[in-house]
């Protein structure tokens, strides 16, 4: 479990996000993961890069937005982060709609995207809450979150969050089953093209904190 | 079907090369080689290496030829929408009886690594970015020669480079990538999110047609081949780690270096192939550690990679049931594992994407690490790899074909 550390300031946005000032306690965090980080210099440098980023991410957003829950480096970059984003589900037994707050993702980096592009669903793994109800995400207990058809080599986790953030809250999703490069689920595709009323669940954008 | 007519010796052709090998038949005669991509460039390089008459030479390749090949590509109009790898490759079986020809009507990351580990030299000839991105990293692992032929047909340029990969030191392909290759790939790269396939699964390359004419192709293969028979028969001076350029608007030629991209992205560590202590399907991963030299102190630390005859397995830990039961799986496989039941509700648990690994640390798997891996894969293996921090060790079967590193020392 990663310390919880008090937001102090917001520090100028991502731009300055690599070296924004870590808290000690998650300057700490960071080096205890990188003490079993394994792999070539290029990927472990990597890997401290992509993990300060997310941490400091979790830092410079909205008290709550993100939290960093586990961090581990030893071959690819994983991470649990829980993100504090309006979600939609479906459950089996609901006769409507349920938006709720918050999920917790599963995040691997692997080392293949140094040198190539990999598939935009390779990245996250909503944990929970189940039966998440976008078209990007895969149906049944494992829910692959689809964040593209196709992710650029080497993109940054940062931008993995940020899109994972306009994904679940569907300021950017894809709805239409007929795109050729395909939904994970179909029928959500079909629901949200006929509520687009819905869409999306928030305005915010991920660095602000929701007004009211 | 009738036996082939005998072929002539190879010596009956063979010239006395100047400062040659004393034996270049029998140099020749033990080759084992492989060619990625067997089009405008690669078919070229294949039909000039079956006439050299080697032990072995395997072809890959997942496209077939279009009317368009005909403009470019040493076939015939009945060749027009065959596989371009089996169709090769009964080509060169006609040439070169004796020779093993094994055709992969596949992309690259479809074949056992386990068979490319005994090649003595890879031949890449493709303009599609991701199969040079993971030709560079095969050769460069197993530390087989590679040697790319390429063309560029607007200003009639022909190129070849020689990797040796000899120790991890000198410059890979993916030294030389650019911004502009590494654009390329991100916009040729097209995955597709479909529910009917596991995840990450699906990568096609939608690249533009290489427009070149055949000469300048030929001339590529021409000069990638000779480069070789100069490495193999010590004709010359060195090759390795070398960039030939003929350009037909000059008649020039130009020769330079390869160097090491200190910022290359790509893993450059030789691996040491070796067979395993026993049928691999019999060994455990713990007992491979050991035999990898991994010191008791580093066994948690390091990792291991299954092999397949298509790929890698991945390990998956668990699986999880719809009715929010998780279940161990602790096993590799090469796509989704066998189903796992659920032992609350009897329903089928779906595999656990988040807790798989590849490659997997050993301490993720140490509840099946001293199991016979035969009773923890789904594919039998054909390779395992231990990587311990800059040390990495390929066991293969020691039934499987070819010498190894040992054999060799």
């Amino acid at each position: 479990m990663m310390p919880m550390i008090e937001r102090t300031e917001p520090r100028g946005g991502l731009r300055h996000l690599s070296t924004a000032p870590l808290p000690a306690a998650l300057e700490r965090a960071l080096a205890d993961a990188m003490r079993g980080a394994e792999g070539t210099p290029t990927w472990k440098r990597r890997k401290r890069a992509e993990a300060r980023d997310l941490l400091a991410l979790g830092h410079v957003a909205p008290p709550g937005r993100l939290t960093v829950l586990q961090l581990d480096v030893r071959q690819a970059l994983r991470a649990v982060l829980r993100m504090d984003v309006p979600v939609a589900r479906m459950p089996p037994d609901a006769d409507s709609l349920v938006v709720e707050r918050g999920v917790t993702l599963g995040v691997i980096y692997p080392e293949e995207t140094l040198s190539k592009p990999l598939p935009g669903a390779a990245f996250v793994q909503i944990l929970a809450p189940s039966d998440v109800w976008s078209a990007n995400v895969a149906v049944g207990p494992v829910q692959a979150l689809c964040l593209g058809a196709s992710l650029p080599r080497a993109i940054p986790v940062k931008e993995i969050v940020l899109m994972s953030w306009g994904a679940l809250s569907m300021q950017s999703t894809m709805i239409d089953p007929s795109d050729p490069a395909g939904v994970l689920n179909i029928e959500a595709a079909r629901w949200w093209h006929a509520n687009r009323e819905r869409i999306p669940l928030t305005r915010t954008p991920f660095l602000r904190a929701e007004e009211g | 079907m009738s036996a082939p007519a005998p072929r002539p010796p190879r010596t009956a052709r063979m010239p006395d090369f100047i400062g040659g090998a004393t034996d270049p038949d029998g140099v020749l005669a033990a080759l084992r080689l492989a060619v990625f991509g067997v089009g405008s460039v690669g078919r070229n390089i294949a039909i000039h290496l079956a006439r050299l008459m080697p032990r072995e030479l395997i072809l890959v390749d997942p496209g077939h030829y279009k009317d368009e090949s005909l403009l470019t590509q040493p076939i015939a109009p009945v060749d027009v929408g065959q596989p371009k790898a089996t169709n090769t490759g009964a080509l060169c079986r006609e040439i070169s009886p004796a020779t093993e020809v094994i055709s992969f009507q596949a992309g690259l990351q479809d074949v056992d690594r386990a068979i490319l580990a005994d090649c003595d030299y890879v031949f890449l000839s493709t303009d599609n970015l991701l199969a040079e991105v993971e030709a560079a990293r095969v050769a460069t692992a197993l530390g087989r020669p590679l040697i790319q032929a390429s063309v560029h047909g607007d200003s009639l340029t022909a190129q070849v480079r020689v990797f040796t990969n000899r120790d991890g030191e000198g410059s890979c392909l993916l030294c030389a990538f650019g911004s502009d290759e590494w654009r390329h790939l991100d916009v040729q790269t097209r995955f597709r999110c479909t529910p009917a396939e596991p995840v990450g699964t699906g990568a096609h390359v939608v690249g533009p047609a290489t427009f070149s004419v055949s000469p300048l192709c030929a001339m590529a293969a021409d000069m990638a081949v000779l480069q070789m028979l100069r490495m193999t028969l010590g004709l010359g001076g060195s090759v390795g780690d070398s960039l030939v350029e003929y350009n037909a608007y000059g008649s020039r030629t130009v020769v330079s270096g390869l160097r090491r991209n200190p910022d290359c992205p790509a893993d450059h560590v030789v691996w040491h192939v070796m067979d395993a202590p026993r049928a691999l399907d019999e060994c455990s991963l713990a007992e491979l550690a050991r035999s990898a030299g991994v010191a008791p102190e580093r066994q948690a630390r390091a990792a291991v990679t299954v092999g397949a005859p298509s790929g890698t397995q991945r390990y998956f830990a668990s699986a999880l049931c719809r009715c929010g039961n998780p279940e161990s799986v602790s096993r590799f496989a090469a796509g989704d594992p066998r189903p796992t039941v659920c032992s609350a509700c009897g329903g089928v648990a779906t595999p656990n994407r988040f807790e798989s690994y590849d490659p997997v640390p050993l301490e993720v798997v140490h509840a099946v690490a001293e199991r016979p891996l035969a009773g923890i894969v789904d594919t039998p293996a054909t390779w395992v790899l231990v990587r311990d921090g800059d040390r990495a060790t390929m066991f293969r079967d020691p039934a499987s074909r070819g010498p190894t590193d040992d054999a060799d020392d």
